[in-house]
């Protein structure tokens, strides 16, 4: 396949020297079918070791290399170069205080994520076998279970922007995950910590986390079933 | 917090939200906040001046004279567009509220919206030029 020229424009940011991000050039060749994600590692393999990003299994799992990709949120090892043009902008994902180049800090993501008891609690003593769950009940979350945690969500959200507190569309995803699995005991806890100010009402219904996630994950449906199940439970 | 820092996180938060690509729906959203912050300065001003009637009618009446100028009653068209846009995408949030299956469509739901929007706003827009340009003669 024949190789073009295109020009990665990555936001730059060291904070032993730097004040404020800046932005560099890096010129490469690549192949249309290339990913993001390689022509950032030959830039650091060939070109700049310094530049500093995270990415782990390169292939849309783990959800490491979040990033604002021409001005959206994308992991860069899902989008391709002939997707992009030629001059393509990085920059690390909003929201989150940026620790060098495209790598943020994730921790407050992470206590986010933690606050909804993302985690099966189920207090029966465990059956013999399994706890049974039909097809149909596994169904009724089958959606929100793709999360991958690499936050381009919640880093898209005006809402988080705004105020970080605000427990983000990645939470809500995951909280959906347990509110609605039958085998799971917990769900007026999960709802109570989401009704709170900071949970699900500080979502506008914006579309942006929907637009972002690499997963396909529904996730402003998610939050409107959440926010649903919050009104209607108790009638 | 200081009046700075204040001025510095609201300036990153207009970027990120000027520059970031998001769809259909993070326009409608600005528009919507934008509209928003329309009809609450509109509101503002309308509390101040019946407030002056209980404190001085003379100035409220004054101040009326100031309402019927032209200028700013082309300020009414922008009410008018602010009022409507607003109520008709906060009618649309709100479905996409109750009914989240509808997360699909919600690309035709803002055509729809401004659809309606400009329905509603055209003819009132010609009602109050044409009674700016009746009363300019
Ligand atoms: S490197 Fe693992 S998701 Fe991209």
């Amino acid at each position: 396949m024949e190789k073009s020229k295109v020009t990665l424009k990555i936001k730059r940011f060291n904070p032993e020297v730097d004040k404020t991000p800046h932005w560099e050039n890096y010129a490469i060749e690549v192949e249309p079918t290339d990913r993001i994600l390689d022509g950032l590692n030959y830039i650091k393999w060939y070109q700049d070791g310094t530049l500093s990003f995270r990415r782990s299994c390169a292939h849309g799992i783990c959800g490491s290399d979040a990033m604002r990709i021409n001005g959206r949120n994308r992991l860069a090892c899902k989008v391709l170069f002939k997707e992009m043009g030629a001059t393509i902008s990085v920059e690390p994902i909003a929201g989150l205080p940026v620790l060098k180049d495209l790598i943020v800090d994730m921790e407050l993501f992470m206590e986010h994520y933690r606050a909804v008891l993302p985690y099966l609690i189920n207090d029966d003593p465990p059956p013999p076998t399994e706890r049974y769950q039909s097809p149909a009940d596994r169904a009724r979350f089958d959606d929100t279970t793709k999360c991958i945690l690499c936050a381009c969500c919640t880093t898209s959200c005006p809402s988080f922007w705004a105020k970080e507190d605000y427990l983000g569309p990645a939470a809500i995803v995951q909280a959906h995950r347990f509110i609605f699995d039958s085998r799971d005991q917990a769900a007026d806890k999960r709802l109570e910590i989401l009704s709170d100010s900071d949970g699900v009402w500080r979502c506008r219904t914006i579309f942006n986390c929907t637009d972002a996630c690499p997963r396909n994950i529904e996730v402003t449906r998610a939050i409107g079933e959440v926010k649903q199940e919050m009104l209607f439970r108790k009638m | 917090m200081s009046v700075a820092s204040v001025i510095e996180n609201a300036k990153v938060y207009a970027t990120r939200t000027w520059t970031y690509e998001g769809g259909l729906g993070q326009r409608a959203w600005i528009l919507h906040r934008l509209t928003g912050l329309g009809v609450f300065t509109f509101l503002a001003l309308h509390i101040i001046d019946i407030f002056l009637v209980g404190f001085d009618p003379q100035v409220f009446n004054a101040l009326t004279v100031i309402y019927h100028l032209p200028v700013m009653r082309l300020g009414h068209i922008v009410l008018f567009y602010c009022v409507i846009y607003h109520a008709v995408n906060g009618a649309r949030i709100i479905t996409l509220d109750f009914f989240p299956k509808l997360w699909r469509y919600q690309k035709e739901s803002i055509q729809i919206s401004m659809i309606v929007v400009m329905v509603l706003f055209i003819p009132s827009m010609l009602v109050i030029l044409y009674e700016i340009i009746i009363s300019l003669e």
